[in-house]
């Protein structure tokens, strides 16, 4: 008996200031053997009395906590607004910094494509890990060092508010942005076709893939206007996820099978780097292309749950 | 019992009110098992991991002073109140009060505008 509650006792007033804990481990220890003596009477062998006490006394470690007094978590929950707001500033901030300084660093070495896409995405996963890791670790010694306060030292305003407008429908300004962005990537693929003796992108694939590109342009600048006009309905948000789609999968594919771009266009262009230039652009345009997939993805996965009470009722 | 929005709701409104409890039965000595049996009793859940830290923390706070009585065949650690316990105590039993009273208020009123 005395070995288990000995160890429970190890444990429960760890959290007692040293010069109190023999007499905080005395006092846990009476009422432990006052429950085993009131469990004694009830057929139970003293093994088990001990057992049943301590099952009922609970985790020593919440024991050790409380006596401690500190809170049971990683950060209290007046800071953790804090810690989530500077979390997110950071990652927006540093992970692009380190996925770039990563490809640079990849291309002066002269890397292939896929090393240069592993190295970029190694750099920015390392930085996400680092950045979170060292920012809770900071809050969680702050936590411990100085206990939170009752209330957040900064007050919230209205200041904090996500910029969105609340209501389903694309402002004019949204709308034309959007349009122009489709018309001016449009514009660029087919201007960089007819105007430069060697274009950048292969003209092998006009024979399909640029021009269904151009095609899923031309849509998502119709339906900006068609949102802007009648606001968002399930139906639309699937139609912009596929659009989104139509236009980003296709060049990834050429990109990772290198049949996107025409290798002649960068023959003789120096940068001053080891990496083939078509190959850099590859690289980077497959990085930039995915991450841009991913978030629309993410956002369109996010806005579809968001219907979906309403396209229920 | 059996809804679990309710025992959760239930239990922080007990929660509170342990410290209230533990000061007014402590106007008179006990040691921790004998006060957590009494508490019991008198319908408080508290669990020992939560008490005897607690009873730590008031004598910290002076609300509480303890000592070891050592009359008895088994030593025990006995808690009672200090003049500035007894004050917290009477201070938190009339907020309890007040809150009762005002919520009895509050469903008057609404007893009221039903029948008006």
């Amino acid at each position: 008996m005395t070995s288990t509650v000995d160890r429970y006792l190890e444990v429960a007033v760890a959290g007692v200031p040293p010069k109190d804990r023999a007499d905080a481990g005395r006092e846990l220890r009476d009422a432990i053997e006052d429950g085993v003596r009131e469990r004694l009477g009830e057929e139970l062998d003293e093994d088990e009395a001990v057992e049943a006490v301590l099952v009922e006394f609970g985790d020593p470690l919440l024991f050790a906590a409380r006596y401690r007094g500190r809170p049971l978590g990683l950060i209290s929950s007046v800071r953790y607004p804090a810690w989530r707001i500077l979390l997110r500033l950071l990652l927006v901030i540093i992970v692009p910094i380190i996925a770039g300084v990563a490809f640079v660093y990849a291309v002066e070495r002269g890397a292939s494509v896929a090393s240069i896409v592993g190295a970029v995405a190694g750099g920015a996963l390392e930085a996400v890990v680092h950045v979170s890791f060292w920012t809770t670790l900071i809050f969680a010694l702050v936590d411990r060092i100085v206990p939170a306060p009752a209330k957040p030292e900064v007050t919230w305003s209205t200041a904090y508010l996500p910029q969105r407008s609340s209501s389903t429908r694309l402002a004019l300004g949204e709308a034309i942005l959007w349009a122009a962005t489709a018309l001016a990537a449009i514009a660029a693929i087919v201007v960089q076709h007819v105007v430069l003796n060697e274009p950048p992108l292969s003209p092998a694939q006009w024979s399909f893939w640029w021009p269904a590109v151009i095609a899923a342009l031309a849509l998502q600048a119709v339906l900006a206007f068609v949102v802007h006009r009648r606001g968002w309905s399930p139906a639309l948000r699937l139609t912009a996820l596929v659009l989104d789609l139509a236009v980003l999968v296709p060049p990834l594919w050429l990109l990772a099978a290198g049949r996107a771009l025409n290798r002649d266009a960068f023959r003789d262009l120096d940068l001053g780097i080891a990496t083939p230039p078509a190959d850099a652009l590859t690289a980077a345009l497959l990085v930039v292309l995915s991450s841009l997939l991913a978030w629309r993805l993410v956002t369109a996965a996010r806005s579809l749950r968001h219907l979906h009470p309403k396209a229920e009722s | 019992m059996e809804d679990p929005a309710l025992a959760a709701h239930l239990h922080e409104l007990r929660r509170g009110s342990v410290v209230s409890a533990c000061l007014t039965v402590l106007t008179t000595p006990a040691y921790g098992y004998a006060l957590s049996h009494r508490l019991e009793e008198a319908g408080f859940e508290v669990e020992q991991n939560t008490l005897y830290p607690l009873l730590r923390r008031l004598e910290a706070q002076g609300l509480l002073v303890s000592a070891w009585n050592n009359d008895e065949p088994r030593p025990r650690k006995f808690y009672r109140t200090t003049p500035a316990g007894d004050r917290v105590a009477t201070a938190l039993r009339d907020d309890l009060d007040r809150m009762r009273s005002a919520l009895a208020g509050l469903r008057e009123r609404n007893d009221d505008d039903l029948d008006g």
